[in-house]
């Protein structure tokens, strides 16, 4: 478990973790958005490509990278599997009932894949290159222009953060409670799959139940210390937006461009 | 039978960029039927020590021999269930853990996983429950109605009931007011020469420590600094900063001038010395 990647940050000091955490989220957005102009091997392999050299850039070694992305490839393999049994058109390989294997079925799927490994990397190289709370940070300033409709983007602000900063906690708490439970004998390695959902229980209402505390504890902690929901207020972290940050979108704009000119029209 | 470290050493996140050191070349041997406190600072190792002893952690090197079983970084944790019969581990705060509906069927979990009977794990969960000095009446009640102090004696009989040979408690007093904390040790005391444990206590309290131990771990920052008695680590260690109640108290007569022949672990110690020595030589 302690190998997952997605969702962590690794402090460093590479191009890729000094660049403004509000530009960073917004590119990650557009990117993802113009992978779906991807549609031949080319465009696939030139973005996943992208990827790779952005995963160089921030100084992560590759294998580490793939290491902690095992889990969510072989998800994805799956998903795509089933893709191929339900797509059709062109020749037909193999079938049986309403299963069956087709040139484009395989052909979509394989597309499938890349695409989802093209997003899984650039959304792990965010969280890997940007501390959770400046992400949450940039999350409210760029949902800013809502707050003239009546939108408490301050507190959405507030809740994204707080819930990225108990994510470990939270985990750290359930690390806890399923050693105390193992020592206690439960095996969480139970070969029926009834035991093992059986299992959950002694790791769920524990944990359900400090989590309900933390939350008491911490709005508590907050009031007395004269926390005012809508007051205005400054930010710890101020973001600056440097040369480098408009490079990276002049970076996606070519991409862009590049993308339009190679994909099959 | 004996536990032994050799030369073990453990990391957290082993081969990635955010390796951490757990601790770092153990070596010591732990005789059977004592009873071992570990001190350190914060992160010194003391949690992450504790956690090999019932393979829940697998060292990353060195090799670890306890209650028959041979631990090295090869073992698969899946062979370990067996060792989790015998090593009891009473973690920190172990109020947090508890889940079932009713006191009695909590403290039967542990029974009920290694195989026992329903009918003779409850009957030996009873038993337990007033072991640890609780009320029967208590035992169909839900944990959640119960005090902070009543849930960790709940929680200890988890742990009790399924007899253990090596008994490893970390921090057991933690948060309990004087008179809870008393007793608790009475009662760890008592279990541990009845049951003729091997106990190992993790404990920021130096005056339980001098009391009760025969040995001492001392770590700092993952590294063993001294392993010997009580009185051995509380004679001249200026690097220890907390130290029993009566040592303190021993070292500001010593420094207005009296000396006794060694140095009292406990204030009873430190007031019968101090009657002999006084009743003893000549009052002026
Ligand atoms: N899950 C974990 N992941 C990474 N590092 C950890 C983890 N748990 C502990 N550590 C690190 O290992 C070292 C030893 O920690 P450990 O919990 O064993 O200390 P301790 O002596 O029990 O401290 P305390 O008195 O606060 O309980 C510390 O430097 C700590 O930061
Ligand atoms: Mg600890």
């Amino acid at each position: 478990m302690s190998k997952v990647l997605i969702g962590r940050y690794l402090p460093g000091d590479s191009v890729i973790h000094r660049l403004d955490p509000r530009g960073k989220l917004v590119f990650t957005i557009l990117f993802i958005i113009i992978v779906f102009w991807a549609n031949n091997l080319i465009t696939y392999g030139l973005l996943l490509f992208f990827t790779f050299w952005l995963i160089h850039m921030s100084k992560i070694s590759l294998a580490y990278f793939f290491a902690g992305m095992k889990s969510f490839i072989y998800l994805a393999l799956f998903v795509v599997i089933i893709q191929i049994f339900f797509s059709d058109g062109g020749i037909t390989y193999w079938h049986w009932g309403i299963l069956r294997v087709t040139q484009m079925g395989l052909i979509n799927a394989f597309y499938m894949f890349l695409r989802l490994l093209i997003n899984l990397n650039i959304s792990t190289i965010l969280t890997l290159t940007t501390s959770p709370l400046l992400i949450a940070d940039s999350i409210e300033s760029l949902l800013k222009p809502l707050s003239y409709f009546g939108v408490p983007v301050q507190i959405i602000g507030l809740i994204i953060s707080i819930a990225l900063r108990f994510i470990p906690t939270i985990a750290d708490a359930a690390q806890k409670i399923v050693n105390a439970q193992m020592a206690r004998g439960v095996d969480f390695n139970a070969s029926s799959l009834k035991k093992r959902i059986m299992n959950i229980i002694p790791i769920l209402v524990p944990l359900l139940e400090s989590n309900f505390k933390m939350a008491d504890e911490l709005s508590e902690a907050m009031e007395s210390r004269g926390y005012i929901p809508l007051a205005k207020r400054t930010h710890f972290h101020v973001m600056h937006w440097h040369w480098q940050d408009s490079t990276a979108f002049g970076i996606l704009g070519l991409l862009a461009v590049l993308l339009i000119i190679l994909r099959q029209s | 039978m004996d536990i032994k470290f050799n030369h073990v050493s453990y990391y957290y996140n082993a081969n990635t960029p955010l390796q951490t050191v757990g601790f770092k070349d153990l070596d010591f041997t732990i005789k059977e039927h004592s009873f071992t406190s570990i001190i350190g600072q914060t992160g010194s190792g003391k949690s992450t020590l504790i956690q090999h002893l019932n393979g829940l952690l697998i060292p990353s090197q060195g090799e670890i021999n306890i209650a028959g079983f041979k631990i090295t970084p090869q073992t698969k944790r899946k062979s370990l269930s067996k060792l989790r019969s015998q090593v009891g581990i009473v973690f920190q705060f172990p109020e947090n853990q508890l889940y079932e509906s009713t006191v009695l069927k909590d403290i039967a979990v542990g029974p009920l996983n290694f195989g026992v009977p329903l009918a003779k794990a409850q009957k030996q969960a009873l038993a337990t429950l007033k072991l640890v000095g609780l009320d029967s009446d208590l035992a169909q009640r839900s944990p959640t109605e119960l005090s902070g102090g009543q849930m960790r004696r709940v929680a200890i009989a988890g742990i009790l009931v399924m007899k253990p040979k090596i008994l490893v408690l970390d921090e057991p007093t933690a948060g309990l007011d004087p008179y809870a904390h008393e007793e608790m040790m009475e009662l760890f005391w008592r279990l541990h020469q009845k049951w003729h444990l091997t106990t190992i206590m993790v404990s920021h309290s130096m005056d339980d420590v001098a009391q009760y131990s025969d040995q001492v771990i001392w770590l700092d920052q993952g590294r063993l600094i001294q392993m010997a008695s009580p009185r051995e680590i509380f004679t001249n260690n200026q690097q220890l900063l907390m130290k029993p109640q009566s040592v303190i108290f021993y070292q500001k007569l010593q420094d207005k001038g009296l000396q006794l022949p060694q140095i009292p672990l406990t204030i009873a110690e430190l007031v019968t010395e101090l009657k002999k020595k006084i009743l003893g030589t000549t009052i002026e």
